[in-house]
């Protein structure tokens, strides 16, 4: 069949609907797809043959010194400089509270000048305690992963190729432990750049960032075993370092993050949600779809296979997958049933009643995998004009607000506030780091400066305040005598038209897990290799298997 | 006497956590973060206004009435600016014949809201504080006069035209006082460290792996 057939049938009604979507133990199921962003970015510098080359390389025989990396595209140049130090092993912390790296890095609009570079290693190495200005727009910082960096480095001064077994199980030479943009430590706003094609996605920079960091993990390897090893020294095998992503070491405080942009969380959801649907509703399968499905799948075995973690329920998930990665190998040996009026929903609704959350979630990503050109497009849904959703209408009256709260929160509504099991947490900001924490309300002070992350118990407040106004009576006046609950209608009225704006979860229950919140982010991210070190925080790989960038292009 | 350039995005946020830790509720804790950074991105003082806005403890809410809001002492231009956002183009907000505020705090920090009311209305606004005047639509402000006065009574009338498009550049320089001012503000919504919260934060011991 062509893909004009593919794309026949009534797309809205293979919507999941929110309240399946946006639970936290599916959410802490998802996989990365071909609308993550990483994937969006390699797309693009794929299609577009960018020029990425290195033109400093001033770093001496222990590995210490600066180096600049730079991607030209059609239309515009970036540059990361990137900065080596040599690092005493006592200091490598991958706290976001940590003072020294292995390696430092800016993400440069454009290319720098060497008064440029002089302020940036000037300011970079100290991260949160240096400054970039509007002509940068990334910062981040890396940790070698001593056990394998040194293991590579070793092997290669001798003129051998490291152990391969030891590259997998690590995955990575370095592992980045913050990645700042939009702003941060004054780097350019995301409104300066979001009008960019190659930046209009979300976390472009960031992740454009990150590739380039991962070419430097690869030279700076090398280099170290030319300075060890002379002429001996062999050049990392390009199919070994291709296996190598750049680590990244995640706590609590990208959780906020979801909850905080919820037009953003809407958006992400609602173009892989529109995705998924487009595939399902297809009527037929499209020519080598099925073949690229396939071929999804065993690339999925085999990183399914390779992904440990010690970590008791992403264990049991990672045997729930595996086992029914295999199990959805079962069913496509005998095909898909070209016969149902829909084969690629009907196996959809086979994942649906056979697999568990982790193998749907899976299945999802495995199924957009050879749709490119049904769904590759709704990349570009995925930004969202914040400012635009953040003015309230004062007008709606309190009775419709009363029927929205219902209609959108009644999972929020019908929970037992009386329950201390259910506001046993409370999230706040430290004042000694300034990072995110989680506390447990019961043994912990400082409740009473918890940040307003509790939506559901928010929701079920709003809605009590709501209950004795008068219906006719406009928000606005209802907002003047309870300003406490204005933040809540504002989200109130931005989840109209948006469905996947929510979690549909209590953030302050005692069950809940923040390494679901996560999970979801980094799974949009691209990330792979989830591996949880406790509920709180995690390590991922990113550009596991994705070309060096010099390999793109021309 | 300017101070070191902020982001927006870095003014939005000092600016929410300070108002938050001035003890407004979240919800105008964020307009705060965002009026400042309207204000600056239209090359005004925000920081500034905010810092001065909050320096005087909490100002009250408007008693809304036609034609004119009343209050009991100065006003904060964040709960009357959000108030006039939320009544504009209702009985007891802004109508065509303009209205009266007695006495707001830092009045050009109603600048953003008026943007916001003049959008919901379709006109655009002048907002007169005697010693000093602003006006808004089309989403944008500009501002003439003594626009750091600290107190005044304001007016706010339909305007002829609203501001020149692409005025001022962003003003992102912030005096070290005021931001300082602020940063004590914004500490006060962090919790100090226990030993439960610091083994609660995440990665502990060593990374050396």
């Amino acid at each position: 069949m062509s893909r004009a057939d593919a794309r026949a049938g009534d797309v809205a009604g293979f919507r999941r609907p929110a309240v399946e979507v946006m639970r936290l133990a599916r959410m802490g199921s998802a996989h990365p797809t071909r609308l993550s962003f990483l994937r969006q970015l390699l797309r693009r510098a794929e299609a577009e043959g960018w020029r990425i080359d290195r033109p400093v390389w001033q770093v001496d025989g222990r590995g210490v010194g600066r180096a600049a990396y730079r991607a030209r595209g059609p239309h515009r140049s970036y540059t990361l400089v990137a900065f080596a130090h040599d690092l005493p092993d006592h200091l490598r912390s991958d706290r976001v509270i940590a003072t020294a790296w292995d390696a430092t890095f800016a993400l440069v609009d454009g290319e720098p000048t060497p008064a440029d570079f002089d302020r940036l290693a000037a300011n970079v190495p100290l991260q949160e305690a240096g400054r970039i200005g509007p002509g940068e727009l990334c910062l981040l910082r890396a940790n070698r992963s001593v056990r394998l960096f040194d293991h590579v480095v070793a092997r290669l001064a001798g003129g051998r190729q490291p152990d391969p077994a030891a590259l997998a199980e690590v995955g990575y030479l370095m592992r980045t432990t913050a990645v700042y943009g939009s702003g941060k430590f004054g780097a350019a706003d995301r409104a300066a750049i979001a009008d960019r094609p190659e930046l209009a996605a979300p976390f472009q920079a960031e992740m454009l960032s990150v590739w380039l960091a991962r070419a430097f993990t690869i030279d700076i390897v090398e280099h170290l075993a030319r300075a060890r090893g002379g002429d001996r020294a062999a050049r990392l095998d390009p199919a070994l370092a291709r296996t190598l992503g750049v680590g990244n070491s995640t706590g609590l405080g990208m959780a906020p993050f979801l909850i905080r942009h919820p037009v953003l969380l809407n958006n992400w959801m609602a173009a892989r949600e529109e995705a998924l649907a487009r595939v399902r509703a297809q009527t037929g399968v499209a020519d080598g779809a099925e073949e690229g499905f396939v071929r999804a799948l065993l690339t999925a075995k085999a990183n399914a296979a390779a992904w440990d973690s010690a970590h008791p329920a992403q264990a049991g998930k990672l045997a729930d997958l595996r086992a029914d990665l295999d199990r959805i190998g079962g069913w496509l040996a005998r095909g898909l049933d070209r016969a149902a009026p829909h084969p690629w929903d009907a196996l959809w609704r086979r994942g649906q009643a056979e697999l568990s959350l982790e193998g749907q979630e899976a299945l999802l990503a495995l199924m957009l995998e050879p749709h490119g050109e049904l769904v590759d497009g709704l990349g570009c849904c995925m930004e969202a004009d914040e400012a635009a959703a953040f003015p309230l209408d004062g007008r709606m009256r309190c009775d419709a607000a009363r029927a929205a709260l219902r209609d959108d929160y009644g999972w929020a509504l019908d929970i037992d506030w009386d329950d201390p099991a259910e506001v046993a947490r409370f999230w706040y900001v430290s004042e000694e780091k300034l990072e995110p924490r989680l506390g447990r309300r019961a043994e912990e002070a400082g409740a009473e400066r918890e940040l307003p992350l509790g939506i559901a118990r928010a929701a079920a407040d709003c809605a009590a305040a709501l209950a004795d106004w008068p219906g006719a009576d406009p928000v606005a006046a209802f907002l003047l005598a309870h300003p406490e609950h204005r933040q809540m209608l504002r989200r109130l009225q931005l989840s109209a038209g948006r469905p996947y704006a929510e979690i549909r979860d209590n953030l302050l229950s005692a069950t809940m897990l923040p390494i679901d919140i996560l999970r979801c982010k980094l799974a949009f991210f691209g990330a792979t290799r989830f591996d949880p070190r406790s509920d709180l925080w995690v390590r991922i790989s990113l550009f596991q298997g994705a070309p060096d960038p010099r390999e793109i292009g021309g | 006497m300017t101070g070191a350039a902020l982001s927006l995005g870095e003014i939005e946020a000092l600016g929410q956590k300070a108002a938050r830790g001035a003890g407004l509720d979240w919800g105008l804790a964020e307009e705060a973060g965002w009026a400042a950074r309207m204000l600056s991105a239209s090359g005004l003082p925000g920081p500034e206004l905010l810092a001065l806005a909050l320096a005087g403890g909490p100002g009250g809410a408007p008693r809304v009435a036609p034609g004119a809001w009343r209050g009991d002492g100065p006003l904060c231009p964040v709960r009357t600016g959000a108030a006039l956002a939320d009544f504009a183009g209702l009985p007891a907000g802004l109508s065509d014949d303009g209205m009266r505020i007695d006495t707001v705090r830092t009045p050009a920090l109603l600048l953003p809201f008026v943007v916001l009311a003049a959008a919901r209305i379709g006109r655009p606004l002048a907002l007169d504080w005697g010693t000093g005047q602003g006006l808004a639509g089309g989403g944008t402000l500009s501002a003439a006069g003594d626009v750091m006065a600290p107190v005044a009574a304001v007016t706010l009338a339909l305007a002829a035209r609203g501001p020149e498009t692409g005025g001022q550049p962003p003003r992102c320089a912030v005096a070290p006082e005021p931001r300082a001012a602020l940063e004590a503000l914004a500490l006060d919504t962090t919790v100090p460290p226990s030993d439960t919260s610091r083994a609660d934060a995440g990665a502990g011991g060593d990374d050396n792996d």
